[in-house]
């Protein structure tokens, strides 16, 4: 299956407790297996698997599958934590340049402005001020322009 | 006496462990969002007193009072953050013909204005940082570049902007204004020089009602992130005494110049070259107050009670030995909170350690509040084997559901930055940007988290759904 690390794709087979990872060109092999008690064990290593998130040996990452087959043109944007949306400083039909400010989040007394990737049109927004969101929720939709068009 | 505590998480707790240590009874107050809690197991009573938002519960000056008169308590202790700096909650509170734990709304008033507060600093003869007292681009700019935006009612980082040349400052001052807008209902903004290369080293006072003002010692907070910090550590690592002396007697001046009254922290700013300056002073218990307590045997919460009950300052003790903390909290890499509900939790254990912590297996960890679950500290007789102590018990550390700083803060411990005690407020950011993982560390994710796909635990139940005891049965008699 083809995961998602962050932002770094990995194909992966599951073959019992032997893994194999393909990542950026090299091929990793881990053993996996569950202690009594359910406990994870990657190579070893105490490991926890909740949702969509992974730690290992203390240190934690985010992760999520790739939605095979959707080859998007238009690129979706989404909440890298629960938060609650507090402005959004767009609307549909804007031009947008990377970099510009299209929403701000709001979590635990933190804001974190999301910005435009790339240089785009809003092709529609999913949410509002005040509205709840979660990872992998959409909240608007990008489609990338050719900035020399 | 009969105290109330103002606020939740960890240090709700810590106070209300500090309350019964001293026979007193007591009660928790808890939102909607907080109704499993360890604070309100740790209460004799406790009272909901609104919705998770804060500004219906935590901030609701009403509310508090209201469950104070429900439950007949005679005192409260604010904590810290929410209403703890507060003077109209003080001031509500003393006209409620009740004891508030912290200072006079005064001395409150003069330190949360930040522009008050370098004026007061300045008329006793306290250095302050060059600034200007103005949210106009043009007299911001006027003091030169690299510079500080900061919100004027502001604290804890938030409403803080840095701003390296003056075509960021209109987007700075704007966002700076906002946040301080929505964290503190109060938009009016100041600018500070940036002092570069700085440490951020802050003195512990107390003071009672005669006026008498001791300082008991200093720490080191400059692992930082967002202008929040993360590790801190006393004694203050390569600062000569006769600097600690003139940073004690300036942090005594400054609580002598408002009548401060109470346990309270007078931050500096600390440049390579040993001069130092005032930053703010924090008018309420600190997160980071547990490793002074360490060191010295003092306890700083039960000072806060005697204090406010018109006792006399204590006799300082020597410092003994070495402490560092480190703050525990909900985020990931990249330092965004990551509120959800954590799995299974084992507390580091073993001689010279001490666990403040919010949370337990199966807490919710709400959105609506700060990222901060626990505090790890470790104590030893010098600080070697304080960091190799500390950096033991976060390996042993155990918190599932959630990303936590411990695995970012055991890396910080292992730096030579660190171990030379050569760290400034803007150095985390810049290791952690250069700490991703490695590609091994990608693939054994990715592998983890595919086979527990295949392979989901046998009891179709992840550890989080197991219940437990606080759960199930709260305080146990």
């Amino acid at each position: 299956m083809r995961v998602l690390v962050g932002d770094v794709p990995a194909e992966v087979e599951v073959h019992g407790g032997e893994v194999r990872v393909v990542l950026a060109g090299s091929t990793y092999l881990f053993r996996c297996e569950r202690e009594r008690g359910g406990v994870l064990l990657v190579d070893g290593v105490r490991a926890w698997v909740e949702g969509g998130r992974v730690g290992i040996g203390g240190d934690s990452a985010p992760v999520r599958r790739v939605a095979t087959g959707a080859a998007a043109s238009s690129a979706a944007l989404t909440p890298p934590m629960p938060a609650t949306v507090l402005r959004v400083n767009v609307n549909v039909g804007d031009l947008v340049g990377a970099g510009q400010p299209l929403l701000v989040l709001g979590a635990m007394k933190t804001e974190l402005v999301l910005r435009a990737p790339a240089p785009s049109v809003v092709r529609a927004i999913h949410t509002r001020a005040g509205a709840a969101v979660v990872p992998g929720e959409r909240l608007l939709d990008l489609e990338p322009v050719d900035p020399k068009a | 006496m009969k105290l109330l505590v103002a606020n939740r998480g960890e240090i709700a707790v810590r106070v209300l462990r500090a309350a019964r240590e001293q026979g007193f009874s007591t009660v928790a107050v808890f939102s909607e969002a907080d109704r499993g809690g360890i604070h309100v197991g740790l209460a004799d009573e406790s009272v909901c007193i609104g919705g998770g938002a804060p500004a219906g519960s935590y901030l609701n000056i009403g509310a508090l009072l209201g469950a104070a008169a429900t439950t007949g308590a005679t005192a409260i202790h604010p904590g810290y953050g929410f209403l703890s700096e507060s003077a109209a909650f003080s001031r509500a509170v003393a006209e409620a013909g009740l004891l508030f734990i912290g200072p006079s709304p005064d001395a409150i008033a003069t330190m949360a204005d930040k522009t008050a507060a370098r004026a007061a600093m300045d008329a006793a003869g306290v250095p302050v940082v060059p600034g200007v007292d103005s949210d106009e681009p043009g007299a911001i700019a006027a003091l030169g570049f690299p510079l500080l935006v900061k919100a004027v009612a502001g604290g804890g980082g938030r409403g803080m902007r840095l701003v390296r040349a003056s075509g960021e400052l209109p987007e700075a001052v704007a966002a700076a204004r906002a946040e301080a807008l929505a964290a503190f209902g109060d938009g009016r903004l100041y600018a500070e020089r940036l002092v570069e290369q700085a440490r951020h080293v802050e003195v512990q006072v107390l003071g009672d009602r005669a006026g008498a003002v001791v300082a008991v010692g200093a720490r080191e907070c400059s692992v930082q992130r967002r202008g929040q910090k993360l590790l801190e550590e006393t004694p203050v690592p390569g600062l000569p005494a006769s600097t600690l002396a003139a940073m004690e007697a300036a942090a005594v001046r400054a609580a002598v110049a408002v009548h401060y009254v109470g346990a309270g922290t007078v931050e500096f700013l600390l440049a390579p070259n040993g001069n130092f300056w005032f930053l703010e002073m924090n008018t309420r218990i600190q997160v980071e107050h547990g490793i002074t307590e360490l060191v010295t045997g003092l306890d700083l919460v039960v000072q806060q009670f005697r204090l406010a009950m018109g006792e006399a300052v204590p006799a300082v003790p020597p410092v003994r030995g070495h402490a560092i903390e480190a703050r525990i909290a909900a985020e990931d890499r990249d330092f965004l909170p990551c509120p959800g509900r954590l799995g299974h939790v084992a507390w580091p254990i073993g001689p010279g350690l001490r666990v403040d912590a919010g949370v337990a297996s199966g807490s919710d960890v709400p959105a609506a509040y700060d990222s901060l679950l626990a505090k790890v500290m470790a104590w030893a007789p010098d600080r070697e084997t304080a960091r190799a102590r500390l950096g033991r018990a976060l390996g042993e550390l155990q918190m599932d559901g959630l990303p936590t700083t411990a695995g970012l803060l055991a890396a910080v411990l292992q730096t030579e930055a660190f171990a030379a005690g050569a760290i400034h407020t803007r150095w985390l950011e810049g290791f952690a940007a250069g700490r991703r993982p490695d590609d091994r560390a990608l693939a054994a994710i990715a592998a983890a988290w595919a086979f527990q796909q295949e392979n989901p635990p046998s009891t179709g139940a992840t550890s989080n759904d197991l219940p437990t005891p606080w759960r199930t049965l709260g305080r146990w008699p």
